[in-house]
């Protein structure tokens, strides 16, 4: 009873609560998409060795955004992060075609996780802004994206310096995401 | 062999080893842009240049059409990127990307991502023309000091690389049965390499020849070049197969320990070995003998009276000794010792400086493959200490349990080889073709130095048996006797001076052979000690 009340509540006043875990290879622009949407500015990043994660509030929902350093060998970190993840964020440099296989195979090894089969799954087709980048389709067709089918997924060209694509991702994340059975 | 790790790991456990190297170079220490910071640890590969974390950042926001960033301790490298960093590194890459600049410009810290990109993208600074060769770049201007441990490092990288591309002649040998035909070429290669080597160890004229082994090097280099990377095991296993050749006659039986032993005595030659690179450096050659010898007398003693646990101290000294002689030796011993030296010093990373001059531009692979053939020789010692102990002592299996730890003790064992060496290795490089061309010339010349190695054998000998004389002589007596009749007057020399203290002192002519032969285990120690330090680091 409490629980449907506080529900209520929540549809009433519209403080929904999100969890986000952003991963991919390095230098696919994670981190730049989370102060993006964190600062909505264009911020020059380092790697990240770790993570970062920055609440971000949009359209009624509050995110929490977790976004995790993508170097090779701090992938396996990747799992700790798993645990109440609603949504996960997978962001792939699309002017990167060299590396779409491995983005394929990180994305495939993330999804076979039992702890996030629920999650939803957005995935950025970032950096459009470079001449010859992938097209949304093309990344997915190299993800194999329409091999996914237990699991709602959809594809975002974005652009996080100019932050094209970006809100529209969250939009979508917001108006799928289920809500947490209580 | 057995021992390794499938290619692949073992494969990009090499690539980081040799990242590290890399990084170590003088040229790689500071940021290939920013100058400022020290210590890149991030890299752009396709680029071949080393930066600082903040640098990295600028060079991923400009796309990876510009530049590739990896992290050298976070990524794992492939070939094709490992060869790319050595092929280039800051030095030569700045030739090229800065060209029209100053030398020694230094950006403005807070322009320093206009900087990179109007460096790396509107490509402002750059050498007109088509991208040259990297190694055109220094080849004019900066080819200097420090250059040389960069080239040395990139040679061996080059080598590697060059060899994994021919069919994974490299990976082959790593794993024999990795491959198919190759294999059994491979293993005789190996074997091949490290019995002329062993041969060279044993005898100092072969180390002579080193120059002239130029002709033999090419199959050789590629194992230095594996050792180089980081594999220790690799020099120690194979050094396994050469010790039946070398004591082939002596132990059959002991062959099936043999990968056993050589693989836990490489590990303790490596280590002891650290610091042995060290005391190489300094000048103090003298008081280091001084020192030394008063180490290894007890030591050794020790273990004469326990053959096996003492080992450990044993080998310390040992090496340190060598170190020491072999500065000593440097001098008298021509060009060849020397480069032999800073190769096998692993000096190429560490004391790359000094070997540099002598690096002898005119014939840097030449050398190389001299080097590396000390340097397999070094490993040799090693084996044909374990094998001798079964031989020589009546406790034989007793001592084959300590030989393990006597490895330590190489230059006891030795003397038996040595001396079948002079007379038995001939022939048996004859069967392996590498030494044998080299060795048989070079013998009329190297026979001057053949005493000298007797009496290093004696040396060695006095260490381990010349001890056990005023302990239990019936044990010696056969390997004693055998080492002397061959280089009586080493052997006086140990008599005399039953504290092996003394012995240091009196030995300068011993220290001549010993020089090479152990400088190279010093060296091998000291390359393997590298190749630990990165593992570990």
């Amino acid at each position: 009873m409490g629980g449907s009340v506080s529900k209520m509540m929540k549809k009433i006043f519209g403080s929904k609560q999100m969890r986000l875990l952003m991963l991919g290879l390095d230098a696919a622009g994670k981190t730049t998409i989370l102060y993006k949407l964190k600062l909505d500015s264009d911020v020059t990043t380092i790697p990240t060795v770790g993570f970062n994660v920055e609440k971000v509030r949009y359209k009624n929902v509050e995110f929490d955004i977790w976004d995790v350093g993508g170097q090779d060998k701090i992938r396996p970190l990747w799992r700790h992060y798993y645990s109440g993840t609603q949504a996960i964020i997978f962001v792939v440099d699309s002017n990167d075609r060299d590396r779409m296989e491995d983005a394929r195979k990180e994305l495939k090894r993330v999804m076979d996780e039992g702890e996030v089969k629920e999650a939803l799954l957005l995935v950025f087709a970032n950096k459009q802004d470079i001449a010859g980048a992938l097209s949304p389709q093309e990344v997915s067709e190299k993800l194999e994206l329409n091999k996914i089918k237990d699991r709602v997924w959809k594809v975002e060209p974005s652009c996080a310096t100019s932050g094209e694509g970006i809100f529209e991702g969250l939009a979508w994340l917001s108006s799928n995401v289920k809500t947490p059975s209580r | 062999m057995s021992r390794r790790p499938p290619a692949g790991a073992d494969r990009t456990e090499q690539n980081r080893a040799m990242l590290k190297q890399l990084v170590k170079l003088e040229a790689n220490k500071s940021c290939a842009d920013c100058k400022r910071n020290k210590h890149p640890r991030w890299a752009s590969w396709n680029l071949g240049i080393f930066l600082c974390i903040r640098c990295s950042g600028i060079h991923r926001g400009m796309g990876t059409h510009i530049s590739r960033v990896k992290s050298v301790d976070l990524d794992s490298w492939t070939d094709e990127q490992m060869q790319n960093m050595v092929r280039w590194g800051n030095t030569r890459a700045n030739k090229y990307w800065e060209h029209k600049l100053a030398e020694g410009h230094v950006p403005n810290e807070a322009k320093i991502e206009n900087f990179i990109r109007t460096k790396y993208d509107s490509r402002r600074w750059v050498m007109d023309g088509p991208m040259p060769d990297p190694s055109t770049l220094d080849d004019g201007e900066g080819a200097a000091d420090d250059d040389v441990p960069l080239n040395v490092v990139r040679e061996k990288a080059i080598e590697r690389s060059a060899s994994l591309r021919n069919g994974g002649g490299r990976s082959t040998a790593l794993s024999p049965p990795s491959r198919g035909a190759a294999p059994s070429v491979d293993l005789f290669g190996d074997t091949e390499d490290i019995s002329p080597a062993r041969a060279s160890s044993t005898e100092p004229p072969a180390q002579k020849t080193a120059p002239p082994k130029a002709s033999a090097a090419p199959p050789r280099q590629t194992k230095p070049g594996e050792s180089l990377l980081g594999l220790d095991f690799l020099g120690a296993p194979s050094s396994a197969p050469a010790r039946p050749a070398s004591t082939g006659p002596n132990t059959t039986a002991s062959r099936g320990r043999a990968d056993l032993k050589s693989s836990i005595l490489s590990l303790y030659a490596a280590k002891p070995a650290a610091p042995a690179p060290q005391p190489q450096a300094p000048p103090q050659n003298a008081s280091n003998l001084d020192a030394f010898a008063g180490m290894h007398s007890k030591p050794s003693e020790g273990l004469n009276d326990a053959f096996s646990s003492l080992s450990f101290n044993s080998q310390q000294p040992s090496q340190v000794r060598s170190s020491p002689f072999s500065n000593l030796a440097s001098p008298t011993v021509p060009s060849a010792p020397n480069v032999s030296r800073s190769a096998l010093s692993g000096g190429s990373f560490f004391d790359t400086k000094a070997p540099a001059p002598v690096t002898a531009t005119a014939a840097r692979k030449e050398s190389f493959g001299g080097d590396w053939g000390d340097f397999s020789s070094s490993a040799s010692p090693i084996t044909t200490t374990k094998s001798p102990p079964a031989n020589t002592s009546s406790m034989g299996d007793l001592f084959d349990m300590s030989s393990p730890p006597i490895p330590s003790q190489p230059a006891t064992m030795s003397p038996p080889a040595p001396v079948q060496a002079q007379q038995a290795n001939y022939p048996s490089d004859s069967a392996f073709n590498l030494s044998k061309p080299v060795s048989q010339p070079a013998a009329a010349a190297p026979k001057p130095a053949a005493p000298a190695l007797s009496n290093f054998s004696n040396f060695n000998t006095a260490d381990a048996w010349g001890s056990s004389d005023p302990w239990a002589n019936a044990d010696a007596p056969s390997q004693p006797t055998a080492p002397r009749a061959a280089q009586p007057s080493g052997a006086q020399t140990v008599q005399q001076d039953e504290e092996f203290g003394e012995w240091g002192h009196a030995s300068p002519i011993a220290t001549t052979s010993t020089a090479p032969k152990q400088s190279s285990s010093g060296g091998f120690g000291g390359g393997s000690d590298d190749l630990f330090g990165n593992v570990w680091g």
